[in-house]
Parts: C-alpha cells; sequence; structure tokens
C-alpha cells in the first residue's frame, strides 16, 4: 500500500502516531455496517478490539460482534489473513497497512 | 427392526431377476447405513479386480435409519461402486428427494448388478419392482428424462426420479447420476456406472413408514439438534442467504483459493466480488431452497435472463470459474445449469477443463486438435461448448470425458493433471492447509473434501478455533477426525452442514432412540473406523500402493503465496504427515491394516 504524501509539516507529524486501517465486511456484516469495505485513520497502537468499539455504534452491531467484552464466539476476526484467536484476540496490535476483515461464523463447500 | 425396513433389493439387470434379501440385523449394527452400509454390501458383492465399466462391476445405493424421519437434513442417500475414474472405491452422497421416497418403497438399500442388453430403467412402487425398456429415454438430457418419468406415472402417485443425462449414456467418466433435475451423485463417476449397465433411470414411488423404538430418546436429540442449528450462524442463515459461495470471500482471504489449474491463489478483489456469494445473492438468486427435511436450505435456485436452474454452488463456481481464470458468473451459471441437465460432474469437470487450458496454454495441444477452439485461461465463451463437447464425446471432448489424469497422459505431461488417484481436486488449494492436504491424499476416492475431511469449512470457520494449518504434528489426527465425522454424516444420511453447528452427539440420541440399538458417540466412532478400513481393504485389493497417497508434485514444486511468505509441501512432509496417518488409524507403514485392528473392528479375514 502506497503512503499519501503530504507537504504540510502538521501531517507529517500525524503521521508517525496514526496509522491507516482498510476493514472488509462480509456476508450480513455488510447489511449491518452499511458497506463492504471502509479505509479508517487510528491512533497508532488500537489494538483489533478498540477498532471493534469504535465501529460498533449502535446497540444492534454491538449485539452481533461482543458478548459483554468478549468477542462473540460466533464472530471470525482476521488481520491480514490470519484469525486473531491465533493471535492476542482483541488485544492483537494492528500496523499502517493492515486489512481487517470481519465476518460471522460461516460454512459452505 | 426399528428405523429399517429390514430388506435390500437385490437387481441382476444381465439376467433381469430382482430379489428382497434380509437385511443382516449385525450388519446394520456394523455400519449402521448409507455409506456405511452401502460399502459393506458392496464389498460383500463385488470383485474388487473388476473392470469398472464392465458388468462385472456392482454400485449400492443405501439409505439409514434416520431417512424417513423427522431427523433434520436426514435425506440424504449414498451410492458405493468401483470408480471408472480412479479405479478404487467410488463414493458419492446426495441429498434432494429420492432417497427418502425410495426408503418408502420398504427397502433400505439396493444393489445393482449386471448389464442390460437394452436401455432399460427400474420402477419400484409399493407392490413390485421391475425392470422395464427405457429405449424411449435413452439420449434425453436429465431434466427430460425426469418430466417424462413423472408425467408417466400411475394417476395420483408422484414418483421421485433417479436418472443418467447424455454425459452417462456415453460412458463419460466424470459423470453424474441426478436426482430432483439439479441434485446430483457427483464425485467418482457413478454416472458412467449407470451407463455402461445401461441404465437410464430408477423411478420410485412408496408409502411404507419406519417404526420407532424410544419415542422420548428420539425426540430429545431431535430438540438438541434443532436448538443448534438455530444457534449457529452457518446454519441458522448465512447458508440459506449466501449459498455455499457465500465462501468465495473467505477462501480467497485466506489465499486458497485456486487459480489456473492450481497455478497459484492470486485474484484482485474486484475479481473474486464477480463470483461471490454476496453477488449472487444480489443478482440470479430467485430463492433458496432445502433438501427433504432440511431446515438450512442453502441450494440456490437462480435465474439468469430467461433461463431458470439451480446453482452455482461454491466448488462449481471456483472450479469452472477462478481455477479456469474465468470471473464471468453468468457464464458459470448457465454451463452449471448445462452440467446438471447433461449429468457431469461440475468439480471434475472444471479441474479437468483448467488441465486442458495448461496444456492447450503450454503448447501441448494445438488449435488444430481443437477444432479451432481457443483453449486459454480466462476464456468464458468456451464453458457452454465445452460442456455439451465433453457429454456427448464430441470432437476434441471425446479426450476430456476421459477426465484430466487421461487428458494429461494422452500428451505425456500427467505433472499437469490437479487429481489426487484421477480425482479432481476441489476449490482449495492444499499448499493453504496441510490437513487438508492430508486429507486429499488418504481420502479413499482420490481428491474429494468430503470424503477426505472437510478441514477448511468445519475446521477454519465451523469450529471457534482455528487447527494449524501446517502443523505436521496436528493434521494426522485432526483429519482422521474430521474423516470420521464425516463417515458418520454420510452412513447417518444425513448433510455435512450441520457440522457447522454440532458433531456427533444429537445424532447419537436420534439414532439409538430410533433403532433402540445401542449408536452411542463411542460405538459410532468404532463404527467409523470399520468403514473406514473396509473402504482400504478394498482400495488395497483393487491395486492402491502407498506412493498413491500423495499429492500431484506442483504443490512441493511450485510455491504460493500465503500470508506474505512463499509455501510449498515438501515431499518430506507429505511422507512424515501420510506416515503418520497410518500409524492414527491402525494402519502398517505399509498402509496396510494391522491384524489386531481387524480383530477389533471384527474384520477378520480382511488381511491384505
Ligand atoms: S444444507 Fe443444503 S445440501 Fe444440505 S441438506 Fe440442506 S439444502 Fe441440501
Amino acid at each position: 500500500m502506497k503512503g499519501r504524501k503530504n507537504s504540510r509539516s502538521e501531517d507529517e507529524a500525524n503521521d508517525s502516531v496514526r496509522m491507516k486501517i482498510r476493514i472488509k465486511f462480509f456476508a450480513f456484516f455488510r447489511e449491518l455496517f452499511q458497506g463492504k469495505e471502509r479505509d479508517i485513520e487510528l491512533k497508532k497502537g488500537t489494538t483489533v478490539g478498540g477498532l471493534l468499539t469504535l465501529l460498533c455504534h449502535s446497540e444492534e452491531q454491538r449485539k452481533e460482534i461482543f458478548d459483554d467484552n468478549a468477542l462473540k464466539s460466533t464472530v471470525v476476526v482476521m488481520r491480514n489473513g490470519t484469525h486473531v484467536h491465533s493471535l492476542k484476540g482483541l488485544k492483537t496490535d494492528m500496523n499502517d497497512g493492515d486489512t481487517i476483515a470481519l465476518f460471522p461464523l460461516i460454512g459452505g463447500g | 427392526m426399528y428405523g429399517y425396513h429390514g430388506h435390500v433389493l437385490e437387481v441382476d439387470l444381465s439376467d433381469g431377476s430382482i430379489q428382497s434379501q434380509p437385511l443382516n440385523t449385525q450388519v446394520a449394527k456394523d455400519y449402521l447405513g448409507g455409506r456405511g452400509l452401502a460399502t459393506r454390501l458392496f464389498f460383500d458383492t463385488v470383485d474388487p479386480s473388476c473392470e469398472p465399466l464392465s458388468p462385472k462391476n456392482v454400485l449400492v445405493i443405501a439409505t439409514s435409519p434416520l431417512i424417513g424421519s423427522r431427523a433434520p437434513t436426514g435425506c440424504r442417500g449414498h451410492m458405493v461402486f468401483k470408480s471408472p475414474l480412479t479405479g478404487m472405491i467410488g463414493s458419492s452422497n446426495c441429498g434432494g428427494t429420492w432417497a427418502n421416497m425410495f426408503k418408502s418403497t420398504g427397502y433400505d438399500a439396493l444393489v445393482l448388478k449386471g448389464k442390460s442388453s437394452e436401455p432399460v430403467m427400474i420402477d419400484i412402487g409399493p407392490e413390485k419392482a421391475e425392470i422395464v425398456p427405457a429405449n424411449h429415454l435413452w439420449g434425453l438430457d436429465v431434466h427430460e428424462t425426469t418430466e417424462r418419468l413423472t408425467s408417466e406415472a400411475a394417476p395420483g402417485r408422484s414418483p421421485r426420479i433417479l436418472c443418467i443425462g447424455p454425459a452417462g449414456e456415453n460412458l463419460v467418466r466424470i459423470a453424474a447420476v441426478v436426482n430432483d433435475k439439479n441434485r446430483t451423485y457427483g464425485r467418482s463417476g457413478p454416472g458412467a456406472v449407470f451407463g455402461s449397465k445401461n441404465l437410464k433411470a430408477i423411478r420410485v414411488f412408496g408409502n411404507k413408514k419406519i417404526q420407532i423404538k424410544d419415542e422420548e430418546h428420539y425426540r430429545s436429540g431431535l430438540d438438541q439438534a434443532s436448538y443448534l442449528l438455530k444457534a449457529a450462524p452457518a446454519t441458522k442463515r448465512i447458508l440459506r442467504e449466501l449459498g455455499t459461495s457465500g465462501l468465495v470471500e473467505l477462501i480467497n482471504l485466506i489465499d486458497m483459493l485456486p487459480h489456473k489449474n492450481f497455478q497459484d491463489t492470486a485474484h484482485t478483489d474486484e475479481n473474486t466480488d464477480r463470483v461471490s456469494g454476496e453477488t449472487l445473492s444480489k443478482t440470479f438468486l430467485e430463492r433458496p431452497g432445502g433438501c427433504y427435511g432440511c431446515p438450512i436450505a442453502c441450494q440456490r435456485h437462480t435465474r439468469v435472463k430467461d433461463k431458470k436452474g439451480e446453482g452455482p454452488e461454491y466448488e462449481t463456481d471456483v472450479m469452472m470459474g477462478p481455477n479456469c481464470d474465468i470471473y464471468d458468473l453468468e457464464a458459470i451459471t448457465h454451463a452449471n445449469y448445462l452440467c446438471n441437465e447433461l449429468g457431469l460432474d461440475t468439480i471434475s469437470f472444471g479441474g479437468t477443463l483448467a488441465c486442458a487450458m495448461e496444456l492447450f496454454e503450454r503448447g501441448f495441444i494445438s488449435q488444430e486438435e481443437t477444432e479451432g477452439m481457443e483453449l486459454r485461461f480466462g476464456n468464458a465463451g468456451i464453458l457452454e461448448e465445452m460442456v455439451k463437447r465433453v457429454a456427448y464425446r464430441k470432437g476434441f471432448g471425446d479426450k476430456l470425458a476421459e477426465g484430466s489424469l487421461r487428458l494429461a497422459r494422452f500428451y505425456q505431461h500427467p505433472e499437469f493433471s490437479m487429481t489426487v488417484k484421477g480425482l479432481e481436486i476441489p476449490a482449495y488449494d492444499p499448499r493453504a492447509s496441510f490437513t487438508q492436504a492430508l486429507g486429499y491424499m488418504t481420502s479413499p476416492t482420490g481428491a474429494c473434501h468430503l470424503r477426505g475431511g472437510y478441514a477448511v469449512s468445519l475446521a477454519f470457520f465451523g469450529g471457534t478455533r482455528e487447527i494449524p494449518r501446517f502443523s505436521l504434528l496436528q493434521s494426522p489426527i485432526a483429519i482422521r477426525n474430521l474423516q470420521n465425522l464425516g463417515i458418520l454424516q454420510d452412513s447417518l444420511g444425513v448433510c455435512r452442514f450441520t457440522g457447522f453447528a454440532f458433531s456427533a452427539d444429537p445424532w447419537a440420541r436420534i439414532a439409538s432412540g430410533i433403532t433402540g440399538l445401542d449408536f452411542s458417540t463411542s460405538r459410532m466412532e468404532e463404527v467409523a473406523n470399520r468403514i473406514a478400513t473396509l473402504e482400504r481393504i478394498f482400495n488395497l485389493k483393487a491395486g492402491l500402493k502407498i506412493e498413491d497417497d500423495t499429492l500431484p508434485n506442483r504443490f512441493s514444486k511450485e510455491s504460493i503465496r500465503v500470508r506474505e511468505k512463499e509455501i510449498t509441501i515438501p515431499k518430506d512432509a507429505i511422507q512424515k504427515m501420510r506416515s503418520e496417518y497410518y500409524n492414527v488409524r491402525g494402519w502398517d507403514t505399509q498402509g496396510k491394516p494391522s491384524k489386531s485392528l481387524l480383530r477389533a473392528l471384527h474384520l477378520d479375514g480382511g488381511e491384505v
């Protein structure tokens, strides 16, 4: 992913503390979050859990993603193709340019 | 007997004899039904060295004690035969409504032997079963045959039809047998076995019900199953909303979606979006549908312009699509309709076409041989025409009708056939999951995700915990467990997709409740091991060698990018997983079941 070029120095300063994350939604999460994907700028150090909290504006969204404060067992979150369960769960960190995919447990084949 | 009718119908097409044989209770206890029962009856009747397209081959269709009950998805029949594609055991499972109606004729299984001198069909009603001339049906496609036989039935009867299309008649090795017009017993080439016996169709109509032994136990299992099916998103709504193609995006995300005859797994996001389940639902889907007694309803009843049909499913979508570098959902759907009508397995067709495309692009097949056809990757325009040429063995299609391994061997480049034991690999690249790779290697039928262990979707998406994708140590046990669950589902006559909600527990209650026999989870585990071992014995007797339990060289030599790393499956990893798998199964270093295992499974005398 190519970085943006900024001429203004405060933006450059900003770039060092912010990161750009792409979020992709699948199955009925597309209706729930009204879109297929979204690019979002976050403070560096934000975890996957932090990102999901930011994404959920409505009670309906929160109910589909969280079970109390834990990730619902029927939700799959992947960071660059890896299930966050195999990383640090909601505490998984992110880097500039990462893609987070969000989908309900799915089946088929 | 409870759950069973206690009768097996034996039809010898050579001499025209039809006999009802009693079902042995011990066989029912040891093999349950479906895949297990069919395998046992097949094993007891067939000569393993027979030529698959000769009259000596035997094809068995079996139901289970759950068929005819209210068990969710308990509608599936299972066919076992010697595969004309692999020369090993052929095993294919299918939903729809035929198996349920067959069971209500009063039989648990059907054993087909011999060969008729003329085209025939078998008509099974509540009073009698008979072999009837079918010259007038020969040449008709699956839809025409189904409509004709339905309309010709006695008044007041609504029979179910199982039949082949022109592909089966023409002994195309990747031909399917179809019920309900579009639900297919696709894998391993059963359509060609029907064709070789001059058997066009089996029409069934019945009204016999099964008896249930322990209503309370049975109901507690039903309640548990239905609660769990409603609790899991896949079975509650996702399969209904997206169909199985809902997997396209996700399998792509984990770098597992095959591309160009498994050369890589790289696709652009725009391209996968064009063939995704999400897109299918927004464009061609008219309504979802379900097999008999199925609350999940993953069927796609679709319409493209003025044509209606079913599909595409995930496998069809990917094998005829991205694996051929085609991302044209309309062309894929049309070709899918045609495969159903002419009676072809869409997975093997897609795999064989991709192989032909690679041979063409590398210059091993000339345009002269293809009669001017540009057999290039990405050429969606040839899909439908190729389906026709293969089904009718027309011109160049005659070579593809033999399946990809024979095709690639003909051009002296077998390395471009993406098959195991001669069966085309389905739409998950084995390099992206060693567990799935081992499943393909050790499946008794060749590369099949359903007989080989449904590693990807069950373990990866259906469970809350991901099976380590590249673990040489855990893969053998994991795949054995998944294979055993698959054997049970096939033997219970229920759908794989219930596995997204639960595994064996509710089934144990349901099966035990219905039959009054002990089908506890531990007993069922023993049954699954017995069936896996009997399938192995058959294959060894049919000539299977340890070297056949492997993968095409491509997967060891050419890497794909998975999570930013270049991945292959090295030869030593293949060997290591294979020997550990044999060990886990209780087979010796040559993959032969040990004496003690045979004794423990009551398979004495099965030494090979
Ligand atoms: S889930 Fe789909 S394939 Fe399985 S029984 Fe139901 S409709 Fe048929």
